[in-house]
């Protein structure tokens, strides 16, 4: 059993009639994945890639057992499946669609947590257990099984880590794209704790970026040895400090004022004796020598 | 998005939070019409998106049409940190009894919207909150319950304002709160909020930030952009297309797909030696006519001496970029030197294709860089 989702997480994929949502539904079930049951309001009974269609979860629970959920809806319609996913209990849903308003993810956040329901994003590229389940948009055959945990904030930039560490023979337990937005589901610190009590895991790589102050909270409890796995860190946006107040593509991704600096995060981590990589190559070395 | 001070308190007024009689001037003229409207004494203000204007000396008072040309004159050639000023604000002066702070803002790690207040306006609130805690109050909001005027009564009887002087403040933050939350701001800050001579209590700042992903149900985003002179620039016509462009300012040009992946690479560029131009992220699933545009954005930028394109194909695919790559080839009459990284989904289709152009991509992304700043400095 890995962190939140195994080869046995039954799922339902909300939003799987449009081009997206039956896009990845086909390279999900490719990999392995336990998908059930598909919801679209309004296009109930049909089936896409084979996976039945309903227009609730709720009726989709009538027929299929659903742990997890994954959801492609656009922005304009997330607050709605998301609240969905939470009040028929679904755990963990994963939330791809980028582009949700700020105040619409907090609300969504609070609510999941009143009920000890984790969400993972939004804008991320999902949660994958190499060989056993992939609930995202990952490409696949990047990862493989090993016991190398990776949590980050971006998506392609995980992809070229995780390449790097399979090429080099570094499995992965578990790597979980937490998202790119200001306020999310999971962040940096509580990804950090399941990590610390999931026996699959045995070194753990932080894929970091400019924005929040995740990087340096999680440096706070490596700090006071609430985490005694090893994390080496890697840092994007190092030479963003030339502009701030703007976005870098991910919502989150913005140096205000003295908050989100690089440099802050640099040694926040260096101060909690977290090997912070300058180049992704170097995470390599480091895991190496940990 | 920051919004300019006039453009936070157009928000403010909309949900009725006093502001004082002004006007927005992009010329000395204007400014004199906007004066002879409200009357003097005026207070001239920059507006510029950065802040932090009164340590930079730019915040002039004007009690008649001459000091008004000389004020309005300086602050319009004026650069304030980078940023040129190109509007000025004229606006009533009003008579400072005394000056207090108040914002609510998103605090993005807990999730959960902020109030602030102090009885220690006009300075900044870091300021404040290092030299005199006692005269600070912060507290969270639950998300569920909002703003209520019996926390507002709390926080004000905290700092020893109390009955008939409380009550003036209440609507205050009452009505700040419905412009923050209906209005997906992420930052409402008054400095100073003045309570005048007469008594009224009134916002003579405005600090505000909304969220970029709130324009599909806020209108008014769109209106303010596109009342702004902005329109005009690449970053934002870059937007416009679904491409993520800030601009830099070394030589080398930088096209990713991704944030992070984009963001590693700018930082690669400075670690080798070679200074980022920009920082442009297609996106994930990108086809050619995005390839073409990015492209197309950076021979916009002057001084750039060479483009480096890094993808990792996920969900983007290697063939598509490619393709863009061509048409762009065909089309921009490039002066300068491609370097392009490319490697995951279709791969093997990608890179024939831009061989059949004379084009040899690299898979690793190191080698790539390399290559692209050694031949940015060749050109120097």
């Amino acid at each position: 059993m890995a962190v939140l989702v195994n080869k046995d997480t039954k799922v339902v994929v909300q939003g799987i009639t449009g081009r997206e949502g039956s896009f990845h539904t086909k390279l999900m079930l490719e990999y392995g994945t336990k998908i059930v049951a598909g919801v679209t309001p309004g296009k109930g009974g049909n089936d896409v890639h084979g996976v039945p269609v309903y227009d609730s979860i709720k009726d989709a629970l009538k027929e299929h057992d659903i742990d997890a959920s994954i959801i492609f809806v656009p922005a304009k319609f997330a607050y709605d499946a998301v609240m969905e996913a939470i009040y028929n209990e679904l755990n963990p849903i994963v939330v791809i669609t980028e582009g949700i308003p700020i105040w619409v993810t907090m609300k969504l956040v609070n609510e999941a947590k009143k009920r000890n329901i984790y969400i993972i994003g939004p804008n991320c590229p999902g949660i994958i257990v190499p060989g056993e389940i992939k609930l995202g948009i990952m490409p696949g055959h990047t990862f493989k099984p090993g016991d190398v945990a990776v949590i980050s904030r971006s998506g392609t930039l995980t992809y070229e880590i995780s390449k790097l560490l399979t090429d080099n023979n570094l499995g992965q337990s578990v790597v979980i794209g937490i998202g790119g937005d200001s306020i999310k589901g999971i962040t940096i610190p509580e990804a950090l704790r399941l990590l610390e009590n999931d026996p699959y895991t045995k070194r753990i790589v932080i894929i970091g970026e400019i924005g929040g102050i995740e990087e340096e909270k999680a440096a706070e409890l490596i700090k006071k040895g609430e985490i005694t796995k090893p994390v080496v860190a890697y840092i994007a946006g190092k030479h963003a400090t030339l502009r701030t107040g703007v976005s870098f593509g991910h919502a989150g991704a913005i140096i205000l004022g003295e908050m989100g600096r690089p440099e802050s995060k640099i040694r926040a981590f260096n101060e909690a004796r977290v090997l912070v990589a300058r180049l992704p190559i170097e995470v390599i070395d480091y895991l190496k020598t940990i | 998005m920051f919004l300019y001070e006039h453009e936070g308190k157009e928000i403010f007024k909309r949900y009725g939070v006093p502001i004082p009689p002004n006007g927005v001037a992009f010329s000395v003229d204007e400014a004199l019409k906007i004066a002879k409207e409200i009357g003097y004494p005026v207070v001239v203000k920059p507006q510029i998106l950065g802040g932090r204007r009164g340590k930079a000396g730019a915040i002039r008072f004007a009690e008649n049409d001459e000091e008004l040309i000389e004020n309005a004159k300086t602050l319009l050639s004026m650069d304030i940190r980078g940023e040129r000023v190109e509007r000025i604000l004229i606006e009533k002066k009003v008579n400072i009894e005394h000056e207090y702070y108040i914002a609510y803002l998103m605090d993005f790690f807990e999730r959960k919207p902020i109030v602030m207040f102090s009885t220690e306006g006009g300075i900044e609130i870091e300021e404040v909150a290092r030299t005199k805690p006692e005269a600070l109050v912060k507290r969270y909001i639950d998300p569920e319950l909002g703003m209520k005027s019996f926390l507002a009564l709390e926080i004000l009887n905290d700092l020893g304002i109390k009955g008939r002087e409380a009550r003036k403040f209440v609507p205050i933050f009452m009505n700040l709160w419905r412009a923050f939350s209906e209005s997906d701001l992420l930052l409402a800050e008054i400095n100073p909020l003045v309570k005048t001579i007469e008594g009224e209590v009134i916002a003579v700042d405005a600090r505000v930030m909304v969220d970029d992903n709130a324009e599909v149900r806020q209108e008014w985003i769109k209106e303010f952009k596109e009342k702004r002179g902005g329109r005009e620039s690449i970053e934002y016509r870059a937007k416009e297309k679904g491409i993520s462009l800030v601009v830099l300012e070394g030589d080398v040009g930088v096209i990713g797909n991704g944030a992070g992946l984009t963001m590693a690479t700018v930082d690669l560029v400075k670690e080798f030696g070679g200074e980022p131009a920009d920082f442009l992220d297609i996106g994930g699933g990108a086809g050619p006519e995005k390839v073409f545009e990015a492209i197309k954005s950076l021979t916009q930028l002057p001084g750039i001496k060479v483009i480096l394109m890094n993808i990792f194909g996920g969900i983007t695919r290697c063939d598509l970029v490619a393709k863009g790559i061509i048409e762009a080839l065909g089309k921009l009459n490039l002066q300068i030197p491609l370097v392009v990284r490319l490697t995951g989904t279709n791969e093997e289709e990608g890179r024939a294709i831009l061989e059949k152009a004379g084009i040899k991509a690299y898979t690793d992304m190191i080698a790539a860089v390399k290559k692209a700043v050694e031949l940015s400095k060749e050109g120097r």
